[in-house]
């Protein structure tokens, strides 16, 4: 009996334990990749500065940011040495349907650096500041403003004086998820600030 | 040529051999890959990251350190500010001791809150005393002092990266058991699986347990009045 004979006969035993053998391997890793997809890998939805973005029932424009040192913060305000505030004008223009309107006021928002660092808005620290200058929460629409009509809502984030604005992208998710028929699961929006990368 | 087919050669029975030992292997291989596969609570057990008072123990997410230069400090009563500025500070007496640990906590990716805690030798567990409500700087006005108050008090704080959080935790401990505690943090208010569990040894043998139960002061605080204007 030669090795080739031996080969010929066990042909398809070998082929059938090949293909199961890559099965085992491609089925997790597939999984895995679908599972990261909903996650949040592929879920970004980039816009470039000053662009308009349309994500879940509302177009959202970042319109400019500024930075306020402490030595533009009132004094009192217990803010750590090394901190600035850097506020954020989103400009919203949500879809004249009911849907819309609820959907965008739930929203968060983070800066994130190229080291992966984020900030969220609105920080604890900075409660007090938001409701002395009448700053926004959330993306709310004012009480003031005509429902259906564009607003604008300003957002404070405190940030560390190590990071450079020009450093930073602004992410837009709103929470919780907008539902599966509007936005595909995990879906947010990846925001270039003025100036930025 | 009937007893020829009828008695297997030896080439046949070398086959049947390697396939038999073949099987038993493999059966063997099964056997360990089942016995040595991970259980539950290791697939879903926290990863340990040790350290010691003194070091900067970095954890996925953040880092804790244990100051060596601030001490331990032990206490009966526990006093918590008031919620408004004239109030009484809150007292919180306890038939074991209030031992406060120094901390310094800092997140180094997403904003979040650190929750700690210690463990005896015995596996219990001491949950850290929640920060009270009362807004830091306050004015506070009682028992002849008078400015702002601050809480040391670094339970459940917010914290943000690049702003690293200087103070100390408060836990409620049977006076027998300060011997060999060690402190515990992890991020968010619930462990996910695997998640990062930092365990720091207090260091605290016989004779120190002793010495911290007989230092204990009548009242411990958690926070701090600065006098003058802001």
């Amino acid at each position: 009996m030669s090795a080739a004979g031996w080969w010929r006969r066990q042909g398809p035993w070998l082929l059938g334990a090949a293909v199961l053998a890559a099965g085992a391997v491609a089925g997790p890793y597939f999984d895995r990749q679908r599972e990261f997809r909903i996650q949040r890998a592929e879920a970004a939805r980039a816009v470039p500065a000053g662009a308009w973005g349309r994500y879940a029932g509302a177009e959202w424009r970042l319109r400019g940011v500024t930075v306020q040192d402490q030595a533009m913060l009132p004094r009192d305000l217990q803010l750590p040495g090394n901190a600035r505030v850097l506020l954020a004008e989103l400009e919203i223009r949500p879809d004249p349907t009911a849907a819309g309107e609820s959907n965008v006021a739930r929203c968060t928002l983070r800066l994130r650096d190229g080291r992966g660092r984020s900030w969220q808005s609105a920080p604890e620290a900075l409660l007090t500041y938001v409701r002395r200058a009448g700053l926004a929460l959330d993306c709310e629409r004012p009480r003031d403003r005509p429902v259906g009509q564009p607003y604008v809502a300003r957002l404070p984030f405190l940030l560390p004086d190590d990071v450079a604005p020009a450093a930073l992208r602004l992410e837009l998710q709103l929470f919780p998820l907008p539902p599966e028929d509007v936005e595909p699961p995990g879906t947010y929006l990846d925001m270039a600030l003025p100036g930025g990368r | 040529m009937a007893t020829a087919a009828s008695r297997p050669s030896p080439a046949r029975w070398r086959r049947i051999a390697f396939n038999a030992v073949a099987v038993l292997l493999a059966a063997c291989a099964v056997f360990w890959l089942h016995t040595h596969e991970p259980g539950y609570v290791e697939r879903f057990a926290p990863i340990i990251v040790r350290g010691v008072p003194g070091a900067d123990v970095a954890a996925r997410g953040f880092s804790v350190a244990i100051p060596v230069d601030a001490a331990l400090e032990t206490g009966r009563i526990l006093l918590t500010p008031g919620i408004t500025g004239t109030a009484p500070p809150e007292r919180q007496p306890s038939s074991g001791l209030w031992l406060s640990v120094p901390v310094r906590i800092e997140v180094s990716r997403d904003p979040g809150r650190v929750t700690a805690f210690l463990r005896d030798r015995d596996g219990r567990e001491y949950a850290a005393t929640a920060k009270s409500s009362a807004e830091p700087g306050h004015p506070f006005d009682h028992g002849g002092q008078a400015g702002r108050m601050f809480e040391s008090n670094l339970a459940g704080l917010s914290l943000a990266p690049g702003f690293p959080a200087s103070g100390r935790l408060y836990f409620e401990v049977p006076a027998n058991r300060l011997q060999g505690l060690h402190a515990r943090f992890h991020l968010g208010p619930v462990m996910t699986p695997n998640d990062n569990l930092v365990d720091i040894d207090l260091g605290i043998d016989r004779g120190r347990a002793e010495a911290l139960r007989s230092a204990a002061t009548p009242e411990l605080r958690t926070f701090m009045v600065r006098g003058g204007v802001l």
